[in-house]
């Protein structure tokens, strides 16, 4: 939960496209709740009040998960908001929405579930969700005061088990396996935690449990808010037949798309397409997807002391007033690769390919990359790169509305740095006074010191 | 074009050519080898557009004519042949290779479509001794980059001031400098990035060299005149970076250990360093150096020493492995010496004594652990 710190006017850190969507399927819910108490219990009795299992599941019931991974997702519900509402009381009950402020520009991060009725959802527009919602009570994000509740809630998580996956500030993957059998079943044991996440914090969270992080997502987020879903192994196809498509982790609105116009709209169906013609349709990716929808996925949960596998690093940012100045452009380019060059060094990467994207204001959105020949880790190498794909490929003179950078391709340094005869030119020295800007804002915070042309976005 | 050759012949100057065929080229013909017959010689060439080769033999021409060949199946076929007279004939576009039995054809491309070469003008050509050449090129030319973001690190620099004939190379972490006196090579005192492919085959080729080889240095190509075969390469384009200035000038720290004490040291500790980074670290104390190495990802760790010569205060400092040991292969003396300012700053790694007319020294950056 520490890896992504949420900043200032709306900026999510999340890597480029992985906005899984979930809360689909919602009908289905209970359908798959009620066959699983049916014959988890066997007595066919009424499903129990929503969001929770009964506790004591009979032995036999517990056992069947004996021998099978156990892979618990949890997700906070409506984190920020939530975060917010504990903290100042006069804030429950009401529609809080967290992210950028009606009167300027910026997007909804997170609002509470009383905004949700009015359809405020997140990564809308604040000036759509100030139209649904005109009593909503807007504040901007507090990335410190979330992220000290996600530790919080990591540390207390430890406690339960060793292997503990934070995956983003309000999302983490917990391996229970071998371990619930001392709470009696898996539900029981994520219960527990529930319980303890609740007393400590005063936060629900949905949980999922599935025999590996694809199932355990997807069923986590069946059940919103305070839930439990539990997918038993051999439950799988049965709970993957007729969910939309768009509910797999990792299909967005573009795959979902094109799965449709060849006649797939459920993960059922995708299981029993041909593999050759995934393949065709999306390379690699569509084999993938083929195992997702047949209920194979990574079971492999890392650690929290581990280092996680990352990918790419990225970050993005709706401009506050849409705009076509150079300078406004280069100041939030230089900020987010300020961002991203820090958060990429934290984690002991460099990187060899940097991705430009960027948005105009009728959200036509390109996202143009370039790999390098040698690996970069200083923010000036970064903001390069982005300079040039922007000039390169910035093609109309109308104005942009949201810039994002991100980097990929990445190498651990495994923090030895190795010295340049040539140090006065080029990335060497470049990196040397990052890592000299990198040690002064852990001391004296990220506010600390910046570049000169990062304060200057706003003007 | 027709003409006889032996087999031998035409097999060793095939195969001469045939290392500067490109594997994969946009440009078809340059697959091929290109066959002239003249006067009394046969003619083969060879480009990548780099790099581009030039070989002669005397041969029995019955016509003269041109014509090109896919370079790796003539090569191919002429080195299965059997022995004897093998006769070359050109018939349209098709050769046709005859020996005492066979005959075999093979389609090629027109000669006019092959890359043209430069005329070369041999007027300013300079006499060099070869051992000499190839003992500079190869203590230098493991030092060069294979970064493409530094295009002028990508070449050994020839430099020849005063007699005094100059080559260095460097990737930014390592360095090696060689200097050759009572030299006279014209048209380089201000100094040339010369690429390495052309050396590196210059080096493979020398075994049957002449004893002297020509140089000549002519828009923006370097020829080397091995006799029968001539090699001509692009030059890089400058600035060579300011070398003379990051070779530190004085010391505070000197050791002298054995050179191959050292080698094997370095060998077995760096068994158990990070497999990426290559790191160790080396104590320089007053009677031993320490070596140690840290490979979290398979849990090993390795710590060993040996004796040594050592003037300083106690130097804690860690290296790639990988470039102590291509520097050490190259330090020619029993002895080594290291010699140190400070554990950020370049290292000097020389041998005890050089050769007559000879002097040489390599330079090594440490690898800085982050805290």
């Amino acid at each position: 939960m520490l890896q992504n710190n949420a900043g200032a006017n709306g900026v999510k850190s999340r890597h480029f496209g992985t906005n899984g969507s979930f809360g689909k399927g919602r009908q289905l819910t209970h359908v798959i709740q009620r066959e699983h108490s049916d014959k988890e219990t066997g007595e066919g009795i009424e499903p129990p009040p929503k969001r929770r299992l009964p506790r004591g599941v009979p032995d036999k019931v517990a056992a069947r998960w004996e021998g099978y991974k156990t892979i618990v997702h949890l997700d906070m519900d409506a984190f920020f908001a939530a975060v917010e509402q504990q903290h100042n009381p006069a804030l429950r009950n009401k529609p809080v929405i967290i992210g950028g402020l009606p009167g300027y520009r910026g997007v909804v991060s997170t609002c509470s579930y009383e905004a949700r009725v009015y359809g405020v959802k997140s990564g809308m527009p604040s000036a759509e969700a100030y139209r649904l919602c005109p009593h909503g009570i807007f504040m901007q994000t507090d990335g410190h005061k979330y992220t000290w509740v996600s530790v919080e809630i990591l540390s207390l998580l430890k406690q339960f088990s060793p292997t503990v996956e934070p995956f983003s500030i309000d999302e983490a993957f917990i391996d229970i396996s071998g371990i619930w059998q001392r709470y009696g079943s898996p539900a029981d044991m994520v219960n527990s935690i529930k319980d303890a996440i609740k007393g400590k914090t005063g936060l629900t969270c949905s949980a999922g449990i599935g025999p590996n992080k694809m199932i355990a997502k997807m069923s986590s987020g069946m059940d919103k808010p305070d839930g439990l879903t539990e997918v038993h192994p051999e439950r799988v196809p049965a709970f993957l037949e007729n969910l939309p498509v768009e509910a797999v982790w990792g299909i967005g609105k573009a795959t979902g798309k094109a799965l449709e116009k060849v006649g797939i709209d459920t993960v059922g169906e995708l299981a029993k397409t041909d593999r050759s013609l995934l393949k065709r349709l999306f390379g690699v990716a569509g084999l993938a997807l083929h195992e997702i929808a047949n209920g194979v996925g990574d079971t492999e949960v890392t650690p929290f002391y581990q280092k996680p596998n990352e990918k790419s690093i990225g970050h993005e940012t709706t401009l506050p007033k849409d705009t076509a100045s150079v300078e406004i452009l280069t100041a939030n380019l230089r900020m987010l690769s300020e961002r991203v060059g820090r958060r990429m060094r934290k984690s002991g990467f460099e990187a060899r390919r940097v991705t430009l994207k960027f948005r105009y204001a009728d959200f036509s959105t390109f996202t143009r990359a370039k790999t390098l020949s040698g690996y970069i880790r200083s923010d000036t190498a970064i903001f390069h790169q982005a300079m040039r794909l922007l000039k390169e490929n910035k093609q109309r003179t109308d104005s942009i509305r949201l810039v994002g950078i991100s980097v990929s391709k990445l190498r651990d340094t495994y923090n030895s740095f190795q010295e340049d005869l040539f140090r006065s030119s080029g990335e060497s020295k470049l990196s040397c006074i990052c890592e000299t800007m990198d040690k002064i804002k852990d001391s004296y915070g990220d506010n600390a010191i910046t570049y000169l042309s990062t304060m200057t976005r706003y003007v | 074009m027709k003409f006889t050759i032996s087999k031998d012949k035409l097999n060793s100057l095939v195969q001469k050519v045939l290392n500067i065929v490109p594997v994969r080229s946009t440009l078809p013909v340059l697959s091929n080898i290109l066959l002239e017959a003249d006067k009394d010689k046969v003619k083969m060439r060879a480009t990548d557009l780099d790099v581009a080769i030039t070989s002669e033999l005397e041969a029995d021409i019955k016509n003269k004519g041109s014509l090109t060949v896919p370079g790796r199946m003539f090569a191919d076929l002429i080195r299965e042949l059997p022995e004897g007279d093998v006769v070359i004939t050109g018939v349209d576009k098709r050769i046709e290779v005859k020996s005492e039995r066979g005959l075999y054809k093979i389609a090629g491309i027109s000669a006019d479509e092959f890359p043209r070469f430069p005329k070369i003008d041999f007027t300013d050509e300079v006499k060099i001794d070869t051992d000499v050449i190839k003992g500079m090129i190869s203590k230098s030319i493991f030092a060069v980059s294979r970064d493409e973001t530094r295009p002028a690190l990508n070449g050994i620099l020839w430099k020849c001031e005063e007699g005094l004939l100059t080559m260095v190379a460097t990737n930014g972490h390592i360095l090696a400098k060689v200097e050759q006196s009572g030299l006279d090579v014209k048209g380089i005192e201000k100094g040339v990035i010369v690429p390495p492919k052309a050396l590196e085959y210059f080096s493979k080729l020398s075994v049957d060299a002449p004893d002297e080889i020509g140089l000549v240095f002519a828009a923006d190509n370097l020829v080397l005149n091995l006799d029968n075969t001539i090699l001509t390469t692009r030059l890089i384009d400058g600035p060579y970076p300011n070398f003379e200035q990051v070779i530190p000038k004085e010391h505070s720290k000197r050791a002298v250990f054995d050179k191959d004490e050292f080698l094997a040291l370095v060998r077995r500790v760096s068994i158990l360093s990070n497999n990426i980074t290559h790191q160790i670290k080396l104590v320089f104390g007053a009677e031993s150096i320490e070596a140690m190495a840290t490979n979290y990802d398979i849990g090993g760790e390795g710590r060993d020493e040996i004796a040594m010569d050592y003037q300083g205060e106690e130097l804690e400092i860690g290296y790639n492995a990988n470039y102590l040991l291509e520097i050490m292969k190259h330090v020619e003396t029993d002895q080594a010496v290291m010699e140190f300012t400070t554990g950020t700053a370049a290292a000097v790694i020389d041998s005890i004594s050089h050769p007559e007319n000879q002097d040489y020294c390599f330079l090594i950056m440490p690898l800085r652990l982050a805290e």
